[in-house]
């Protein structure tokens, strides 16, 4: 947690150094443009993560590994993917997660496509800092652009593992 | 006329009352299906992780607002515009597929390039590669907990999907102009 924090705080000083130096009448504007976008998003973003956080909470998981063995091809694999829709939390609560149902007996491709699909439709992503922030007209672009992807990421593994031995 | 910008900043925008009310269900089903336990323990855990991102966020809301005033419009948007094409895409995939961090930091400064011009086709490419390729997460999550051989799978398997996407949002907007909306800022 401090690793990524403080190389944020680092990007942050050296980028408003940068600012101070070469647009220091500029350095005012941003900041109010920052604590704006901040004081629009400071109230959604906690109650984003509330309902997250309550969602996460009800979802049964244990279900998830017998239906998505490797011989379960592609129905398996559309399986994976409605099981990684409706799975919120972040990666700290997705990995164990994953790693469960694989020690669960699934399949490999039917796992590429669960984590993809999780990273697509990432619910508490959606409702913690994408709605809040970007707004609901490109959440639907985004999802209208991407909802085919998790299958077809399934789909490339299993032509990959017989191609590949490696895989 | 001139009085309803001051009015409007003292009362929650509509997406925020809806987040409100969508906290206040989600509430209501949690103590229904797993009584009151389920809504406490959520509420603690809202406001410890809340806490703890608020230092990177901090970060990402002021990195987004640096780099809206140091990064030249017009280089920004001939790398990515609305007319930089698969270049625009691949540029966004390959940045998206390395950017590091969490959606705290990340959802700010892509928001603050949208804002400045980047083509929405660039920023559904950036988002998808940044979650679904997510070159970092193989290393801190992937590797360790599922091993190398499936992490180089769902790497080569993932390759394709930003493109894809970017591709498709271009369509998308050409057809629907509309959900191209870089300055509505979800309010």
């Amino acid at each position: 947690m401090t690793g990524p924090l403080l190389f944020l705080l680092g990007l942050t000083l050296a980028l408003g150094l940068l600012v101070a130096r070469r647009a220091p009448h500029q350095m005012g504007p941003a900041l109010a443009d920052a604590a704006r976008q901040g004081r629009k998003i400071g109230l959604r973003i906690p109650l984003g993560i509330f309902i997250a956080t309550v969602l996460a909470q009800l979802i049964p998981r244990e279900a998830i590994g017998p239906v998505i063995g490797p011989e379960s091809g592609v129905r398996g694999i559309l399986a994976a993917t409605a099981f990684g829709a409706i799975m919120p939390g972040g990666p700290m609560v997705t990995f164990p997660i994953a790693l469960m149902v694989w020690d669960m007996g699934a399949g490999k491709a039917q796992i590429v496509a669960f984590l993809v699909s999780w990273s697509i439709f990432a619910v508490h992503r959606i409702l913690s800092f994408e709605l809040p922030l970007m707004g609901g007209r490109f959440v639907a672009l985004r999802l209208l652009s991407a909802w085919y992807l998790p299958p077809l990421a399934g789909l490339i593994a299993l032509a990959l593992i017989p191609l590949v031995p490696a895989f | 006329m001139a009085a309803r910008p001051a009015r409007e900043r003292s009362v929650p925008d509509a997406t925020t009352l809806g987040f409100l009310a969508a906290a206040l269900v989600a509430a209501a089903i949690g103590l229904w299906l797993g009584g009151a336990t389920v809504v406490t323990q959520s509420a603690t855990d809202t406001a410890l992780l809340s806490l703890q991102i608020l230092p990177q966020l901090a970060c990402g809301l002021m990195i987004g607002a640096f780099v809206g005033v140091l990064l030249p419009r017009d280089l920004l948007i001939r790398w990515v515009g609305e007319e930089s094409g698969l270049a625009g895409l691949a540029i966004a995939s390959i940045g998206g597929a390395f950017m590091p961090g969490g959606p705290f930091a990340a959802f700010p400064v892509i928001h603050a390039l949208y804002r400045a011009g980047a083509g929405a086709g660039a920023v559904v490419a950036f988002l998808v590669a940044w979650s679904c390729v997510g070159v970092n997460r193989l290393f801190i999550w992937e590797i360790p907990f599922l091993g190398t051989q499936f992490g180089l799978l769902r790497l080569v398997s993932t390759l394709p999907l930003p493109l894809l996407a970017g591709l498709a949002a271009n369509a998308l907007v050409r057809a629907f102009p509309s959900l191209d909306t870089p300055d509505k800022d979800g309010g």
